[in-house]
């Protein structure tokens, strides 16, 4: 089997408090390594969950009830506007990048990233981005309160806040290319020699089509938001009507990027319980190529659906046809994945610890907002659903109990590989109970004001809507609070505290990443491993063509 | 472990930057 190189870091290993306060915060600031940096996107994305949490908390507190209890219309607004950005950029794509940062240079074979420094560089410039951001909220004006989908012309009466709203997305922007190309590199130059691409684990390939989704829509995020800057302090008319632009065309624009931008964050996430499951089923993975297909369709499909968020803002019935349909054969691939998923749990010997239970919950869950999905593709049907509770109800059902159960069932994976011992399980069970109970209480009642006509992004509603904002808000809260055990969970295992957990850590586990001890040297493969097929295929070799 | 990558990693990603770079550029030619 492949071995491992164990460098014992006696000579160049990571600087630890032991040697200095200061050389440990340089230590950090200044690594290359994939693993530090791995932490250091992940630390920063759960901060910015948190962060990006306590706003929807606002959001819920002001909902609770109806009539205006706590804050000024205004503030809600920049609440939901910073709520969905701080989430977006802040948390759920940082956190998938600080996964692929840690696993797939241990997946394929290889010592690095391809491009150490610019890794570097892609972290740091991201608490810059949120820092500029997040001080929006002290600005006279406030922050942006125009969503984050920033349509003008309302986005272009955001005050202050507004040059830096486009700067700290420019930053995000780069930020994501650097890691999607230092992602596309490694993954084609590094793999150890064996590891062909259809021998690679799903997250690395998912990952892969995920880093060429954000080089190709990125630079269009990028663009729409500098011509709205042009329109606003350049005097050009872009967007504006009167001026012979047309506010549509950014609609257009924008979701050219925000539709495979919703891929970006859920490729990963099918990745990560693509190789949960078989793990805990101890079965291979039931149709490994048709997974590698299916993630392929999904991205090229995900660039020729952009319009069906906007069916309402006019367009002729062909195109809406088109749309309608386009979107509608996304089910067929993601179909697809939700059967070889449940196909490879079918007689397995599974087993239920907390990265499993997430990934079963992600499984039935994210397949919930898939089905909302198709009702909102649905043109005339979308006219009555559009800008409801019931959109709120559908992308929170595909990004939370979707990706973000994906990332929590990814960290509880592999949190024992990263700091050498293991979890309380206890508590992870308690974190998922609790988690998947609130979280179904939050997002569920959004559904029935969403069909009943509560529109979204408005701080006051109707009476008739009480009960079921009543309940969205106590499961918000329930769910918030529950995050404190993942916390606390994260901060025992990062103090070691704990059983030591072995090199395989799971039973079921296979993989070049479960060959090296645990914790994971700071330095891995520095030598290329000898790829034993025996390891690396088994966990997707088909089991219909063997 | 050296920081420096390698001449075909680096050709490697400067053509994803000029892809990325291009599309931005090329955006802007259409709009404009």
């Amino acid at each position: 089997m492949s071995s491992a190189v164990d460098h014992h870091d006696d000579h160049h290993g990571p600087v630890t408090l032991k040697d200095g306060f200061g050389k440990w915060i340089m230590r950090w600031i200044s690594t290359t390594n994939h693993k530090d940096l791995g932490t250091l996107y992940l630390w920063f994305a759960f901060i910015m969950f948190f962060v990006g949490g306590a706003m929807a908390l606002v959001i819920r507190a002001e909902l609770f009830e109806p009539g205006m209890q706590f804050v000024q219309p205004e503030f809600f607004n920049q609440m939901t506007a910073m709520h969905a950005l701080v989430m977006i950029f802040g948390a759920v794509m940082p956190a998938f990048v600080g996964l692929a940062n840690w696993m797939i240079p241990m997946m394929i074979g290889c010592s690095d990233l391809a491009l150490p420094r610019v890794n570097n560089w892609g972290f740091w410039i991201l608490p810059f981005a949120f820092t500029i951001l997040l001080s929006t909220l002290f600005v006279p004006g406030g922050a942006p309160a125009a969503g984050w989908t920033m349509y003008p012309p309302l986005s272009l009466q955001t005050s202050n806040a507004f040059p830096m709203l486009i700067f700290s997305v420019h930053l995000m922007g780069i930020s994501s290319i650097t890691g999607a190309i230092n992602v596309v590199v490694t993954i084609l130059n590094m793999r150890a020699p064996g590891m062909t691409l259809l021998k690679m684990p799903l997250f690395v390939w998912t990952w892969l089509i995920t880093a060429y989704l954000l080089i190709a829509t990125m630079p269009v995020l990028a663009g729409a938001v500098t011509m709205l800057l042009t329109d606003k302090y350049f005097g050009t008319s872009f967007f504006s009507a009167s001026g012979g632009g047309d506010p549509v065309m950014f609609q257009h624009i924008f979701w050219f990027f925000g539709h495979p931008e919703v891929y970006i964050l859920i490729l990963p996430a099918f990745g990560i319980v693509s190789t949960i499951i078989p793990t805990f089923a101890r079965k291979t993975l039931f149709g490994y190529d048709s997974m590698v297909y299916a993630t392929a369709s999904i991205a090229f499909l995900s660039f020729i659906v952009w319009a069906h968020h906007m069916f309402t803002a006019g367009m002729p019935v062909a195109a809406e046809l088109f749309f309608m349909f386009s979107t509608m054969l996304i089910a067929v691939p993601t179909g697809v994945k939700v059967f070889n998923w449940v196909a490879t749990m079918w007689r397995g010997s599974m087993t239920f610890e907390t990265p499993m239970l997430f990934s079963v919950a992600f499984v039935f869950l994210f397949t919930i907002g898939g089905f909302s999905g198709l009702m909102l593709a649905i043109a005339p049907v979308d006219f009555q659903y559009h800008d409801t509770y019931f959109v709120v109800a559908h992308f929170h059902y595909v990004l939370v109990p979707g990706a973000v159960f994906a990332i929590m069932g990814g960290v509880y994976y592999w949190l024992p590989k990263w700091t050498g011992v293991m979890y309380n399980e206890s508590l992870g069970k308690l974190h998922f109970w609790l988690t998947a109970i609130f979280v179904n209480v939050t997002f569920f009642p959004m559904h029935f004001s969403g069909l009943a006509g509560m529109p979204r992004r408005i701080p006051d509603y109707a009476v008739q809507f009480a009960d079921f904002n009543l309940w969205s808000s106590v499961g918000a809260f329930g769910f918030g609070f529950a995050q404190l055990i993942f916390l606390y969970i994260v901060i025992q295992s990062c103090l070691k505290k704990g059983e030591a957990a072995t090199s395989r850590v799971w039973e079921g586990a296979h993989g070049l990443e479960w060959t090296v001890p645990s914790p994971a040297p700071y330095h891995t493969f520095e030598e290329p491993p000898v790829i034993s097929d025996a390891e690396v295929t088994a966990v997707h070799d088909d089991p219909i063509k063997a | 472990m050296s920081n420096r990558p390698t001449r075909k990693n680096v050709i490697t990603a400067l053509a994803l930057a000029g892809v990325a770079v291009g599309f931005y550029v090329a955006f802007f030619i259409v709009m404009s």
